[in-house]
């Protein structure tokens, strides 16, 4: 007496050997492959940033190192230049302090010397107050007149 | 009374690791059966094979996903199971006819059948096995090489467990019918 399992399981015991061979041929190098893939992961995995900037380094860097290299002088031309320039801004910087009391006096005696000899100044016209427009039947008025 | 067999101690966690020794044990445990429950829906004994290896790949790559090692069993059923519902929709072959054999029916009986068929029965149980519907087929097979519970069968399967339970109650009216024949 079998179960239906037992019946099942002899009646296809025949292709054990050809499931075994399927193991030796396919799934056991299909298993180390996958495994030295994963290996391969791991292992890859810590260095990953070294690798991609090493990648960067040759793939974007070396190719046009004398670009690069050119680049890297203009900057540093530019930041000469730049500091050099910088040198009178702070002297201006230090002449614009204060005048002293002569100074400041001396100066209006020169304006003062000035306004004796040119005159007073007349105000331009397009500073001259703008009078308020008249009514508008006065207006007409004038208008008519003409 | 049935025998399936027991819940072993199966080195998945092992396999998991990527020991291929422990990936030997769980495909010596697995081959044949696997086999028989994909030769019995297919019929085909190299599309069989070929499945067969295709399940364990990609059991190989995908056993990260699986979350319960008890289940492991249940899990590469359901792999091939997978494959061998793509392989119909290949061959689109029986498609109207599938449709028509897999009807929902009724909850059955969900007692387990205690079968123990002499030699000459042998023949006619493989007979009403190739005349059973396949999602009959798929979840008697599943029941009796390995013992899955409905909730397993369910899962294995993508159907609800009263769904299992009818195509099981089905299979195993038609099974005692063969037996009660045989025996008048």
């Amino acid at each position: 007496m079998k179960t239906p399992r037992e019946i099942l399981l002899k009646l296809h015991r025949s292709v054990e050997p050809k499931l075994d061979q399927m193991w030796n041929e396919s799934l056991a190098p299909e298993l180390q492959s996958g495994r030295a893939h994963a290996r391969e992961a791991s292992t890859v995995r810590p260095n990953l940033f070294l690798a991609a900037g090493w990648k960067l380094w040759r793939e974007l860097v070396l190719p046009s190192r004398r670009i690069w290299a050119g680049l890297a002088c203009a900057w540093v031309v530019i930041a000469v230049l730049n500091l050099a320039s910088s040198e009178p801004t702070t002297e201006v910087v230090s002449q614009s302090k204060p005048r002293s009391g002569e100074e400041l006096r001396a100066l209006i005696e020169q304006r003062q010397m000035l306004a004796q000899l040119i005159g007073p100044l007349s105000t331009p016209s397009y500073i001259q107050k703008r009078t308020a427009p008249g009514p508008r039947s006065e207006r007409v008025i004038q208008t008519t007149a003409v | 009374m049935l025998v399936v067999p027991e819940r072993e101690q199966l080195p998945v966690a092992d396999a998991r690791a990527g020991n291929a020794e422990a990936w030997k044990t769980l495909f010596r445990r697995y081959r044949l059966p696997l086999y028989v429950y994909v030769f019995e829906l297919l019929h085909d004994e190299q599309a069989s094979l070929d499945l067969v290896q295709e399940a364990f790949i990609s059991a190989f790559r995908h056993i990260g996903s699986l979350r319960d090692d008890e289940k492991f069993g249940g899990w590469l059923f359901s792999i091939a199971h997978q494959k061998c519902i793509q392989q119909w929709r290949r061959q689109d072959r029986e498609a109207e006819l599938r449709e028509e054999l897999w009807p929902e029916t009724e909850a059955g009986s969900p007692d387990p059948l205690d079968v123990l068929l002499r030699e000459e029965q042998e023949a006619e149980f493989m007979k009403l096995l190739e005349k059973l519907p396949l999602a009959q087929r798929s979840a008697f097979l599943l029941h009796f090489i390995e013992g899955f519970s409905l909730e397993e069968i369910a899962r294995i399967t993508g159907t609800q467990v009263g769904t299992v339970k009818s195509r099981l109650h089905y299979a195993k009216q038609a099974l005692r019918k063969l037996l009660e024949e045989d025996a008048s």
